[in-house]
C-alpha cells in the first residue's frame, strides 16, 4: 500500500473507509425496513405528499407520477434526492480538502514534494484515490441497495439504480474535485472545505427551487445538481449526457487547481 | 570545479516581509557548507528554494547543475532533505514511513534505513506520533541520509538530538563528505558549525554578511574569558596583550575578550595562582556586530 502516493493516501484512511462501509449498509437496511410501511399506506402518503405546496415537493424532488408505493420511487425520493450524494459528498470534500491543503498545513506536503516528486503527480494520484474510495463507497451503497431491495420487496432494476448510484457518485466528486482544486488553489484546507459546502449548498437550492422562483428558472442549467437528478435516473435510466457533464467538471476543477498549485509557493 | 548549488542574486520576498536578498553563493563537491544565522535570517528560505518548494523572486539558484523548478523530480532524486521542523505522517510507524520514502527515490526496500536506524537507536516499530521528539528527529535524519543521495540540504539538523546522538550526527556527516558527498547545513549554533563545516556563509536579515573558511572564521571569534585568581592580580600586565580586549580587574577576578586565540591571555594568567577558567562562546549577534564594522578593531 505505501508503494505510491495513490496507495498511502488509501492506506491512511482505511478506518475511516470501514466505517463508511458498516455504516452505509447499516443506515440503508434500516432504510428499506422502512418501505413495507410506505408501500402498505401508499395511497395515504400519496395525498399527503400531493397537499403539499409545490416549493415543498420541489425540495423532496418530486417528479411527475411518483410514487411513495413502488421502490423506485420511495428511494428516489427518500434516499437519492439528498441523502446519499451529501453522505458522498461529505466524504469526497473531507479527502479533497486533505488531499492537498490538508497535507500542507500539516507540513507533510514538504515532505513529500521535497523528494522526488513532482507536484502535479501528487495532485493527480491523490484525485485518482479520492475518485476510487468515493466510488468504492458509492458500489457499497448500491449493493446495500440491493439487499434491501429484495428483503423489502423494492422490485428495483439494478441497471437504473446502478445508473442513479453513478449519479451520486458524480455528484459528490464534483464538490470533492472543486475542494481539492480549491485547496491545491490555496494551501487552506478550511478554505475548500468551506468553497465546497457553499457549492453544493447553491447547486442544490439552485436546482430545486428553479421550478418555483422564476428568476433561478434561468440558472437551473448552471447548477450541477441539474445533472444529477433532473433525470431522474432511478425512474428513467441513466441520461448519458447528463453524467458526461458531470464528469467533464470534475476532471477539469483538479486541473484548475493544480495550475495554480504548480505556480505558487508552498506554505511552511 | 562545477559548483553543487551557485545562487546569482537570489532574492526573496514575501508578501509583507523580507526573506532573502540577493544571495550569491557557490558550494563545492565534497565541501560541507555550515550556514550560520540566527533564526527568521532567511536560512529556511533559502532552502527551501533550493527545494523548489517556493520560488525566488529575482535572480537563481542551480541545484547539481539546474533549476530547481525546471530540473524537478530528477534532481530532488539525488538530494536528502531535513526539514527544519519536519513534519511526519504520525500514523505511520518509522519503518512505515521511511519504506514510503525510498520507494519514491527508487529503492526498493529500507535501504540503509535499518542500519542508520540501528546507529541512532531508532526503534523503527513504534508510530511516530508515540515518539518524542528527539527520536522524530531522528527519524528525519535517517531518512535525509538513506538514499545515499549526492547533496544533503539539512535545517538545523541537530535540534532535539542529544548530546550523545549529536556526535554520531557529526560522524554520519564527516562520513558522507568523506564519500564525497555535499552537505549543506544550517544552524544557529556557531560551536556546532565550527566542529564540521569546511566554509562557513553568516546569513543577517536576509543578507549573506561574509563566507569564509573556518580557520579565517576561528581567528576573528570572540570569547568571554573569565579568570579566577588566588590573589589580586595587576591588570596592567593583561591589557597590552595581542588579541585582548575590555580588560576589567577587580580584585581577583579577571573578565575580558578575546579575538581568535586565547594563548596568550592563559599564558600571561599562568604566572600567578588560577582557580578557575570560565569561557563564554561569544553569541552570533557579537560575531554579526564584529562583521558590520569591519575588521578594523578585531586585533
Amino acid at each position: 500500500m505505501l508503494r505510491s502516493v495513490f496507495g498511502a493516501a488509501i492506506w491512511s484512511r482505511r478506518r475511516a473507509l470501514a466505517w463508511w462501509v458498516g455504516g452505509s449498509f447499516v443506515y440503508l437496511l434500516f432504510l428499506g425496513s422502512a418501505f413495507p410501511t410506505f408501500s402498505d399506506n401508499a395511497a395515504r402518503f400519496q395525498e399527503v405528499f400531493e397537499s403539499y405546496p409545490e416549493a415543498l415537493r420541489a425540495m423532496f424532488n418530486m417528479v411527475e407520477g411518483i410514487s411513495l408505493g413502488t421502490g423506485p420511487g420511495f428511494l428516489h425520493m427518500e434516499l437519492f434526492s439528498l441523502v446519499l450524494p451529501l453522505l458522498l459528498m461529505i466524504f469526497a470534500v473531507g479527502f479533497g480538502a486533505r488531499a492537498v491543503a490538508g497535507e500542507e498545513e500539516e507540513g507533510t506536503l514538504d515532505l513529500m514534494l521535497a523528494g522526488p516528486l513532482s507536484r502535479r503527480r501528487w495532485l493527480g494520484e491523490q484525485f485518482a484515490a479520492m475518485a476510487t474510495l468515493t466510488s468504492l463507497i458509492g458500489l457499497v451503497n448500491y449493493l446495500a441497495i440491493l439487499v434491501a431491495g429484495a428483503a423489502f420487496g423494492m422490485g428495483l432494476d439494478p441497471g437504473y439504480l446502478a445508473a442513479a448510484t453513478l449519479g451520486a457518485v458524480l455528484i459528490a466528486l464534483v464538490f470533492g474535485s472543486l475542494a481539492l482544486g480549491v485547496g491545491a488553489a490555496t494551501g487552506r484546507r478550511g478554505m475548500a472545505i468551506a468553497a465546497a459546502s457553499a457549492a453544493a449548498l447553491a447547486a442544490y437550492l439552485v436546482f430545486s427551487l428553479a421550478d418555483i422562483v422564476t428568476w433561478l428558472g434561468t440558472f437551473q442549467k448552471a447548477s450541477p445538481w441539474y445533472y444529477y437528478a433532473a433525470a431522474a435516473p432511478l425512474l428513467n435510466g441513466i441520461e448519458w449526457a447528463h453524467a458526461g457533464v458531470l464528469a467533464a467538471v470534475v476532471v477539469a476543477l483538479p486541473v484548475l487547481g493544480g495550475m495554480a498549485l504548480e505556480r505558487r509557493d508552498l506554505a511552511v | 570545479m562545477e559548483p553543487v548549488i551557485r545562487l546569482e542574486g537570489l532574492t526573496k520576498y514575501y508578501r509583507k516581509n523580507l526573506g532573502v536578498d540577493g544571495l550569491d553563493l557557490e558550494v563545492y563537491p565534497g565541501e560541507v557548507f555550515g550556514y550560520l544565522g540566527p533564526n527568521g535570517a532567511g536560512k529556511t528560505t533559502t532552502i527551501r528554494l533550493l527545494l523548489d518548494l517556493i520560488r525566488p523572486t529575482s535572480g537563481r539558484a542551480l541545484v547539481l547543475g539546474q533549476d530547481p523548478r525546471s530540473g524537478g523530480p530528477a534532481v530532488r532524486r539525488q538530494i536528502g532533505y531535513l526539514a527544519g521542523d519536519p513534519a511526519l505522517y504520525r500514523k505511520m510507524t518509522g519503518r512505515q514511513l521511511l519504506v514510503h520514502l525510498g520507494h519514491r527515490r527508487g529503492l526498493d526496500g529500507p535501504g540503509s534505513a535499518e542500519a542508520l536506524a540501528d546507529r541512532f537507536e531508532l526503534d523503527l516499530d513504534r508510530p511516530i506520533g508515540d515518539l518524542s521528539r528527539g527520536n522524530r528527529q531522528k527519524v528525519a535524519v535517517v531518512q535525509a541520509f538513506m538514499h545515499s543521495p549526492r547533496l544533503l540540504v539539512l535545517d538545523e539538523p541537530t535540534s532535539g538530538l542529544d548530546p550523545l546522538m549529536q556526535r554520531e550526527f557529526y560522524r554520519l556527516v564527516a562520513e558522507a563528505k568523506a564519500e564525497g558527498r555535499t552537505v549543506f547545513l544550517s544552524s544557529h549554533v556557531l560551536g556546532e558549525v565550527e566542529r564540521i563545516a569546511d566554509r562557513v556563509g553568516i546569513v543577517r536579515e536576509g543578507r549573506l554578511v561574509v563566507v569564509e573558511g573556518l580557520e579565517a572564521l576561528k581567528a576573528k571569534a570572540l570569547r568571554r574569558l573569565e579568570i579566577h585568581f588566588a590573589g589580586p592580580v595587576p591588570a596592567g600586565e593583561f591589557a597590552a596583550l595581542p588579541g585582548v580586549q575590555d580588560v576589567v580587574v577587580e580584585d581577583g577576578l579577571l573578565t575580558a575578550t578575546t579575538v581568535g586565540s586565547i594563548d596568550a591571555l592563559v599564558k600571561a594568567a599562568a604566572r600567578h595562582e588560577v582557580v578557575n577558567v570560565v569561557s563564554h562562546e561569544a553569541d552570533l549577534e557579537d560575531l554579526f556586530l564584529r562583521y558590520y564594522e569591519g575588521a578594523g578593531d578585531a586585533a
